[in-house]
């Protein structure tokens, strides 16, 4: 049997939302404090089908207009956000103005396999199949990361999803002994059942329940000790169990983890799937991952909003879908797109708004979170937003990302920033951008992780870092710079 | 019908390495290893047991085996809690053996819980136990002997074999964890220490005797617990273990064995789990059209009893939509048992489901490179990954004009010689089945879309194959491909190497050869059914034995 490579104690720790927070032994209701190790949260939102820079980013007369941008630091520049006239752009509008200085948006991030939908990077895809050479060689996904070696296991992240279906695609994923699993992500009825369902118990009953439930986890550990003795086992056998008495050992931990007081969302009522109650189920979603947020249910949310197909023509003007519309040039299609993301950052301004809104010891909740805006495409919007050009296709350079909150200080917030180098690449972008895995690692250094959580075999780098092949961006077409360094300019 | 799992396989490839030679033989140096039965090219060694690695109750089994044992109003309300218990890899049946992830053990224990506190507190707990609703704490000398006859019955069903005295003393201790607070609580502690032991969450076969050194015979009880899982999905009942507690040995035991495969198989439980092996063997999990191939398979295995022949020739399908009814060439509003064009359609080969692969772009024709790549795969030829330092700038499969169908425009970009060794089998194995489009249905001709113009090209669908080592045959189309493969005997014994591994819920090794070559032996040339098959690898000696580790 082929062993994963190491990652730490709980190699495979990962998140299921739900049954990671599990109910019955919620005590979500009672009036104890958090005795996470951190109070920062990451939250991850993701967005499908590239986007147009056009409509992404400040344009560049405003930017002009407010005197340009000016160096940061090596292969950065940038400005103020709050310098802009007018609305940051056509997606970031008027209803972002409250919290210019707690957004950045940041811009020529060039993800390195950039030819394909949901490519390996930090949390937009676990891309097995792009990565056939040695699966084994992938980290998990960045929030699993920091679940194990920022939370210890005491903070399991919450995946919601929005696809139905048999899959419950969710951006989160670990590494098994063959390659990358996906963590299933749960639907708002499913993820509510788990979080907040006994929320009509008394909290001593639901802090009795969890305390049974440890006992009779701990109670069990040692036969499976004993099994483990059995000569019959072959080494392989024993590993399997060990692996299986290391995570029980971890939810033995999580059941004794105490919770902070909070209330419960509202149930979700229920809803049918089509174009008129998309929004309301993705409100649903948000309200969920952020009451679990603020009863410390966990410390990592993400996101995996897809409607997609019910981006219908009637409601959101897009004929064939969202991934039907990325794919034509039409001014109609390019209208859909706008409409598209104006949908998503309702959803985001919600998230920021609500988090902001929500006060702890050190500030808001926004300001102790790094909320990830990012999209698994890239600008598709010719080379570097050329007026009218729409060049749809399935590049991942120039990606769009969006960072919320200063993740308690570790971020400088309020920035337009602007990784490009300066150089021609000459085929689908015109500036040479930074590579995106520098973006996960600042996730993960502000988070609280070291390069040691993340490496694989101490070589430093986060992800896919190869380059030159079919699909994937040469390697001096990128700027890769320290690889143990989160970017300048967003590092505070 | 090509899954993620062949699309890495296979998609643009060309492959460095040989796709000839020995299914299962050692690769050279720096070569990817493939991924093929070893168990189908090893000879069979009468003294080889074989291996019993660590199994894990898989996620089907687990559901199922809850339903079986709890009130269907306690496993409901944990509905959530099931639903996020992961998928662990279908195809292939291997999906036992992988290391437990935190987010499943995290999950069995939350299920336990779920489900332990809801059938202790409401009328579930009577359905269950009648007694165990009336206990008083403390308990009285009569909820003692409740509790341990519930223990010794109750657990035998979960443990798959009788209880211990250590255990039900381990058991016993659980119910006092909760029994401090009240009899209920304790009831619901014990449930779910009982649903985390490790003899319910993963198949020990550790009791039997050492029969000689380095092999051990099964107990019954263990092969019981085998049975139930590859024959129901699930766990045994209490026939079963009864049955199992009689014996399993000597020509009284042997006759019991055989009356209780014959009772399983002819149990409706069986139809469930018979149509998870062809979803598994033909990687359809996410597949649209899957449950009608499966209604196919099953009826040709279970309703007609049939063999090799049935499977690949059958040309019974059942239709529950119009859009496979259209695929079929039938009129919309067909429903239920047809029978399709023999000219076409012939077997599980031809089916829409496994016919499915991703639409060619601006063309009517399916990929046949993807469905060469599954077939090989299917048939335990699988090719190697492809290096990825060898791909195309454009993809192939992308019309260039309108003069070249898909199978063409790869042949000419797979000519190289490290492209070709494998590609002229997938070439081959795919170009059969030129004539059906990307959702499997019929078409005459390939038609292109290219700069505003439309063209239409002849399809070839001849094809030279070869299963294993054997003879290459010359044929044209799906139906004489499929024809070839009920009468070759490398895919008797691929068929039977996905039985066994099916049965063992493991990938398959040497020491399965004489099981699979058992098989086969049955199999081959339609000599017998894949009952047949299936009691044939029960009935030899190897079954009821497992090797030992060398070094513990």
């Amino acid at each position: 049997m082929k062993k994963p490579r190491s990652f730490g104690r709980r190699s495979f720790l990962v998140g299921l939302g739900g049954s990671a927070l599990a109910i019955p032994m919620l005590s979500s209701l009672s009036e104890t404090h958090a005795q996470s190790p951190s109070t920062r949260k990451f939250i991850s939102y993701r967005i499908t089908n590239g986007h147009f820079g056009q409509q992404w980013y400040p344009q560049d007369d405003a930017v002009a207009a407010a005197g340009g941008l000016r160096r940061l630091g090596e292969n950065v520049i940038g400005m103020r956000l709050r310098d802009l006239p007018g609305d940051v752009s056509t997606l970031l509008h008027a209803g972002f103005d409250p919290y210019r200085d707690k957004i950045s948006v940041l811009r020529h991030l060039d993800r390195l396999n950039h030819a394909n939908h949901n490519a390996y990077t930090g949390l937009l895809g676990w891309g097995k199949d792009r990565y056939p050479e040695d699966p084994s060689r992938m980290a998990p996904s960045i929030d699993q990361i920091m679940a194990e070696h920022v939370f210890m296991g005491e903070s399991i992240p919450l995946n919601l999803t929005f696809s139905w279906g048999a899959r419950r695609p969710s951006c989160s994923f670990t590494i098994g002994p063959s390659g990358p699993v996906a963590v299933p992500g749960l639907r708002a009825e499913e993820a509510f059942q788990q979080l907040f369902a006994d929320s009509s118990l008394e909290p001593s009953v639901v802090d009795r329940r969890r305390g049974h439930t440890r006992s009779v986890v701990d109670h069990v550990l040692p036969h499976y000790q004993a099994v483990r003795s059995n000569r019959r086992l072959s080494a392989d056998d024993r590993y399997k169990l060990d692996q299986h008495i290391e995570h029980m050992h971890a939810v033995s931990m999580r059941l004794g983890t105490r919770r902070v007081a909070c209330v419960a969302p509202d149930a979700p009522a229920g809803l049918s799937r089509s174009g008129e109650t998309v929004t309301a189920m993705s409100r649903e979603l948000v309200d969920i991952g952020i009451a679990a947020l603020r009863c410390g249910l966990t410390s990592i949310v993400n996101f995996y909003i897809d409607p997609d197909v019910l981006f219908t023509e009637e409601h959101h003007g897009i004929a064939g879908g969202h991934h039907g519309a990325s794919h034509g040039a039409s001014a109609a299609a390019v209208e859909s797109i706008k409409n598209a993301h104006l949908w998503h950052m309702d959803n985001v301004l919600r998230l920021i708004s609500e988090l902001d809104a929500t006060e702890t010891d050190t500030g808001t909740l926004l300001d102790d979170s790094a909320l990830l805006v990012h999209n698994e495409i890239g600008n598709q919007a010719g080379r570097d937003n050329t007026p009218g050009s729409y060049d749809l296709n399935h590049q991942c350079y120039d990606a769009q990302v969006l960072v919320a909150g200063s993740c308690a200080g570790m971020f400088q917030q309020g920035q337009y920033l602007d990784f490009r180098s300066g150089f021609e690449r000459g085929r689908w972008t015109r500036h040479v951008g930074t590579a995106y895995n520098r973006l996960d690692i600042s996730m993960l250094l502000a988070m609280g992780c070291q390069p040691e959580h993340w490496e694989v075999d101490g070589i430093p780098g986060y992800g896919d870092l190869r380059g030159d092949k079919w699909n994937r961006t040469p390697l001096d077409q990128v700027v890769i710079g320290d690889l143990r360094a989160g970017l300048p300019g967003l590092m505070a | 019908m090509v899954s993620s799992r062949t699309l890495r396989l296979v998609v643009l490839g060309c492959l460095l390495t040989a796709c000839e030679g020995v299914i299962g033989g050692a690769p050279s140096s720096d070569e990817p290893v493939v991924e093929a039965p070893v168990g189908l090219g090893a000879a069979c060694d009468p003294d080889a047991a074989p291996a019993a690695d660590l199994i894990r109750v898989h996620r089907g089994v687990y559901l199922e085996a809850l339903g079986e044992l709890l009130p269907a109003s306690a496993v409901e309300s944990a509905e959530a809690s099931l639903r996020s218990l992961p998928r662990t890899q279908s195809g292939r049946f291997i999906a036992e053996t992988e290391v437990a992830s935190f987010d499943v053990v995290n999950a069995y224990v939350d299920i336990a819980s779920t489900v332990a506190f809801a059938v202790s507190e409401g009328p579930a707990l009577s359905e269950l136990s009648v007694c165990l609703s009336e206990l008083q704490s403390p308990p009285s000398a009569t909820d003692e002997a409740c509790l341990d006859a519930f223990i010794d019955d109750f657990g035998m069903r979960v443990f798959r074999r009788p209880v211990h005295p250590d255990e039900h003393t381990q058991v016993r201790e659980a119910y006092d964890i909760g029994a401090s607070t009240s009899a209920s609580e304790g009831v619901a502690t014990m449930l779910m220490a009982l649903l985390l032991e490790p003899q319910f969450l993963y198949y020990l076969e550790l009791e039997g005797e050492e029969v000689e050194p380095g092999v051990a015979a099964l107990t019954s009880h263990e092969i019981a617990a085998r049975l139930a899982r590859a024959l129901w999905g699930s766990i045994p009942d209490q026939t079963l273990l009864d049955a199992a507690s009689l014996g399993f040995d000597g020509d009284e035991g042997h006759a019991r064995l055989q009356a209780e495969v014959d009772r399983m198989w002819d149990d409706p439980r069986s139809v469930t789990s018979i149509g998870q092996f062809y979803r598994d063997w033909l990687a359809l999990d996410t597949n649209p059209d899957a449950d009608a191939l499966v209604r196919f398979a099953a009826h040709a295995t279970l309703e007609e009893e049939g063999g090799m022949d049935a499977l690949f020739l059958g040309r019974t399908a059942f239709i529950e939509d119009d859009a496979l009814a259209e695929t079929y060439g039938f009129e919309a509003g067909t429903r239920g048992e047809v029978l399709l064009d023999a000219e076409r359609r012939a077997g599980l080969l031809t089916r829409a489901a496994w016919l499915r692969t991703t639409p060619v772009p601006d063309s009517n024709a399916g990929h046949v490179i993807h469905r060469g790549a599954a077939l090989s795969e299917v048939l335990c030829m699988p090719v190697p990954p492809p290096p990825p330092d060898a791909f195309p700038p454009d993809d192939p499969a992308e019309p260039t004009g309108g003069r070249q169908t898909i199978r063409q425009r790869f042949a000419d970009v797979t000519q190289e010689a490290q492209c070709s060794s494998c590609h002229v089998r997938l070439d081959n194995f795919g170009g059969a089945f030129g004539h059906y489009g990307s959702s499997g249905e019929w078409i005459d001709q390939e038609e292109v879309e290219f700069d505003g113009e439309h063209y239409a090209m002849p399809i070839d669908a001849s094809a030279v194959v070869a299963f294993g080592e054997e003879e290459s045959v010359g044929l044209n189309g799906a139906v004489q491909l499929s024809e070839a493969a009920a009468r070759s005997e490398y895919v008797a014994a691929c068929v039977g190497a996905q039985l066994t591994e099916n049965f063992y819920a493991r990938p398959v090794g040497g020491g399965d050869a004489c099981l699979i070559q058992a098989a086969r032996d049955e199999l081959h040339a339609g000599r017998a059914s894949l009952r047949q098959a299936f009691v044939a690898l029960i009935r030899n000696p190897a079954f009821s034995l497992r090797s030992l580790p060398e070094s513990p």
